[in-house]
């Protein structure tokens, strides 16, 4: 059957659909739904193994069957003869503009999709000035297409081969893959509109000097919605369609990410083995304190008279050492060492910094770099009077309990409240 | 004299007629030509003349999904279109009478 084996008809249309690609792509794939049937049923009259050439010898070559469509469906003629353009060399002066159309849109395609994936991954409105690197490119870009048209980019030889490499897997299908995602296009720049407009809502939330990227966001949703509607009978639009859908692919995946990763930890622990979530480690793979959302370096503990407690060990409600890494001065780099971990608290401060010949720390002469460890408690604490003491609730007996080892949680939040 | 360079006037009002009757996919419309004597049109022609006619609004298309090989698209003649194949008739039978006469009188 001609499904079984399209090989000719195939490679027969693929080359026909080069030979209009300058045509709009919907009436060109219009045209070929009426070809398409006659050349299976001509195949199938070939018999198996039909080679492309058997369809060429009653049909003429595709590029003049292509010729005789143009000529009686009354479509323009080609401007130039796709044969001679194949053929002409490729470093040729007149390729440099129509390659730096194409490659340049790629690469700020690119570019534009990591600073959008990185900012809706952070949740950081200011790495989106990253975009802003790419846009003179992309303005170039935009203004060799407005001047030169789409034509000379369509005719490049690497666009040429990417178009045929589509269409062969297109008719692949019998075409329907494509035609299916072109259906959803309409739902694809509204998609687009709304992932723009909601992100601008989102980097509000966080940040109030996001207030400037809302309207920006508006202004590109309602572009891209412009854009969507003529786009099919105006390419040149696609300089402004791909750039916007690359920044809506960068922000929904950076925004995929980042729910995930927020659903990971403030969700119940699905992995019973492991105790901490993901994304918390520091760079020795040890787990980091936190508290709300903020990390923490370190903890001091004092007791009820306000006496800083010099050495506690710290556990969490099942009996699990809070152990973090634990960091002295290296002497001679002048930095911060990992010695090791464990539970104990408080660490001493250790401040890096530059010292000079005379030893002053982090003096106007300083350039050595330098390191100090200071066990002094940096502030100190007002424990208020009467906290000490709470007979009616029911959470002073587990501190009276005479475990070793300690439950902090329940006798560290009694003097803070 | 050639007949595909007669063709090429004619071709539109040729697909028009072939579809007065029934609604026919691109081949279907092709074979009719060639069942009803015109053996020299060009495949690609027709196709072309399809989707000229179609644009210029003088036939509608529908699909019809096809249990073997690729699905088929069906033209038919919708109300422009059939006033253009009156109009055309018109012109082509006073056209080819006028013709009859030239050469009755120079036969």
């Amino acid at each position: 059957m001609s499904t079984q084996n399209p090989t000719a008809v195939r490679v027969y249309l693929a080359r026909v659909r080069t030979a209009l690609a300058d045509l709009p792509d919907s009436e060109v794939e219009e045209i070929l739904e009426d070809v398409r049937p006659h050349l299976a049923e001509m195949e199938s009259e070939l018999g198996e193994g039909a080679k492309v050439e058997g369809l060429i010898d009653k049909l003429g070559t595709p590029e003049s069957y292509a010729a005789e469509l143009r000529s009686s469906g009354g479509y323009p003629p080609r401007a130039d003869d796709p044969a001679v353009v194949v053929a002409a060399k490729a470093g040729s002066p007149g390729r440099k503009g129509p390659r730096f159309a194409f490659w340049g849109l790629a690469f700020c395609c690119l570019g534009i999709a990591m600073f959008a994936f990185a900012s809706a991954s952070s949740m950081q409105p200011g790495v989106l000035m990253g975009v802003v690197l790419f846009l003179p490119v992309l303005a170039g870009t935009i203004w060799y297409v407005m001047t030169r048209g789409v034509r000379p980019v369509a005719e490049l030889p690497e666009v040429v081969k990417l178009k045929g490499f589509l269409d062969q897997a297109n008719d692949n299908h019998n075409g329907k893959v494509i035609t299916y995602l072109r259906s959803l296009k309409p739902a694809w720049w509204i998609l687009c509109a709304f992932a723009l407009v909601g992100f601008g809502l989102f980097m509000l939330l966080g940040h109030s000097y996001a207030a400037v990227l809302l309207p920006v966001m508006l202004a590109a949703a309602v572009l891209i919605v412009w854009v969507g509607t003529r786009i099919a009978t105006e390419r040149r639009l696609l300089w402004l369609a791909v750039p916007i859908s690359a920044f809506v692919v960068g922000i929904v995946f950076g925004g995929l990410g980042k729910a995930t990763e927020v659903m990971a930890r403030s969700g119940p622990s699905y992995y019973p083995g492991s105790s901490y979530p993901a994304g918390y480690q520091d760079s020795y793979g040890n787990s980091q304190l936190t508290y709300g959302s903020s990390s923490i370096d370190n903890v001091y503990a004092f007791d009820a008279e306000g006496k800083p407690i010099p050495e506690v060990y710290l556990y969490d409600e099942r009996g699990r050492p809070l152990s973090t890494t634990r960091y002295v001065c290296e002497k001679s780099s002048g930095g911060r060492q990992k010695v090791g971990e464990d539970n104990r608290y408080p660490r001493p401060n250790i401040e890096e910094g530059v010292t000079d010949d005379q030893g002053n720390f982090n003096g106007y002469n300083g350039y050595r770099g330098s390191c100090r460890e200071n066990a002094n408690v940096p502030f100190s604490a007002a424990i208020p009077k009467g906290a000490k003491v709470s007979p009616s609730s029911p959470s002073a007996s587990p501190s009276a309990t005479p475990l070793p080892s300690p439950s902090p949680s329940t006798t560290a939040a009694q003097p803070t409240r | 004299m050639e007949i595909s360079q007669l063709l090429k006037g004619v071709l539109d009002l040729a697909v028009l007629a072939v579809l007065r009757g029934d609604d026919g996919y691109g081949y279907d419309v092709l074979r009719r030509l060639r069942l009803a004597g015109l053996e020299e049109v060009g495949d690609a022609s027709v196709y072309g003349t399809l989707r000229r006619l179609y644009k210029a609004g003088l036939l509608t298309s529908y699909v019809v999904p096809s249990e073997a090989g690729p699905h088929r698209k069906y033209y038919s003649l919708n109300e422009p279109g059939r006033e253009r194949l009156a109009e055309s008739g018109k012109t082509w039978q006073s056209f080819a009478s006028t013709m009859n006469g030239l050469l009755g009188e120079a036969a």
